[in-house]
């Protein structure tokens, strides 16, 4: 499988890494834009915009994983669900059912 | 706890269509509701920042601090309880779908287990099948669908006149 195939199936797996990704980046962003400054006029868009929007990205991302796994699971109940259906039998011509 | 057997399953899907045979984990109304929510949020949380960053004044810049806060609280109780309805139909499903496996395991106990070693070392095959009025299949007795099933045992000619077909995963 390609890694262009792997990321197409796995689209809420690459979201979510994605968006944690940008939420740790979004952090240490704020952390070092608050640690730039003694004023705290000048930290607190910091600390929204690197802080809390980090943490919603995060949580975002975190969001998007635990859903992934949840349709994984989801999937596998739809394959046993499928094993459950009764096998269609085909009956040989000429030969009579003795069951 | 109950098994769900292929006849019935209908029922479920008549009574819960998101979890049953052919469903969907999350219906297109929990997915509006989860970006309705993380979106809001989102929206929030820019709108505060763009509000504070424009003011240079600490004591108003605090009002914003806070409608931010509650920007991600209100995305995190969207992304929780879109969670909640993907586990809830998840767990809905599985009960529905799979056996109980503490009833499994007291049916299929060392006693039942000496039962049934013996019953095959002697070469008897039971002849009697499990299946209830209105249902669709029956079942061998010892078929994870029937453990803990106060089903009658009849016979397979029963079972066939009464219009029921063998179960799909014991094969009687």
């Amino acid at each position: 499988m390609t890694p262009a195939k792997w990321l197409q199936l796995q689209w809420d797996r690459t979201a979510a890494w994605v968006l944690v990704a940008a939420g740790a980046i979004a952090l240490i962003v704020g952390w070092v834009g608050v640690s730039s400054t003694a004023y705290s006029a000048e930290q607190l868009p910091y600390i929204i915009s690197g802080g809390i929007g980090g943490i919603f990205l995060l949580g975002v991302g975190a969001t998007l994983w635990l859903s992934a796994d949840l349709r994984d699971e989801w999937r596998k109940l739809d394959r046993i669900e499928e094993a459950l259906q009764p096998r269609e039998v085909t009956p040989i011509p000429g030969k009579a059912d003795t069951r | 706890m109950a098994l769900a057997t292929a006849e019935e399953k209908p029922a479920l899907a008549a009574s819960r269509p998101g979890t049953a045979s052919g469903g969907v984990l999350w219906s297109a109304e929990d997915f509006i509701r989860w970006a309705l929510g993380v979106g809001a949020g989102g929206i929030v949380i820019v709108v505060a920042w763009y509000v504070c960053s424009g003011d240079a004044t600490f004591g108003r810049q605090i009002g914003p601090v806070d409608v931010a806060v509650g920007g991600v609280v209100f995305a995190g109780l969207g992304n929780v309880m879109w969670l909640l309805r993907g586990r809830r139909a998840l767990g809905e499903r599985r009960r529905a779908l799979l056996p109980d496996m503490a009833a499994i395991g007291e049916a299929t106990g060392p006693s039942a287990e000496a039962d049934v070693g013996a019953a095959g070392s002697a070469g008897v095959e039971t002849d009697l099948f499990l299946g209830g009025e209105g249902m669709v299949r029956f079942h061998r007795p010892d078929c994870t669908l029937a453990v803990g099933r106060s089903w009658a045992a009849s016979t397979r000619q029963v079972h066939e006149e009464a219009g029921r077909l063998p179960c799909g995963v014991c094969d009687p």
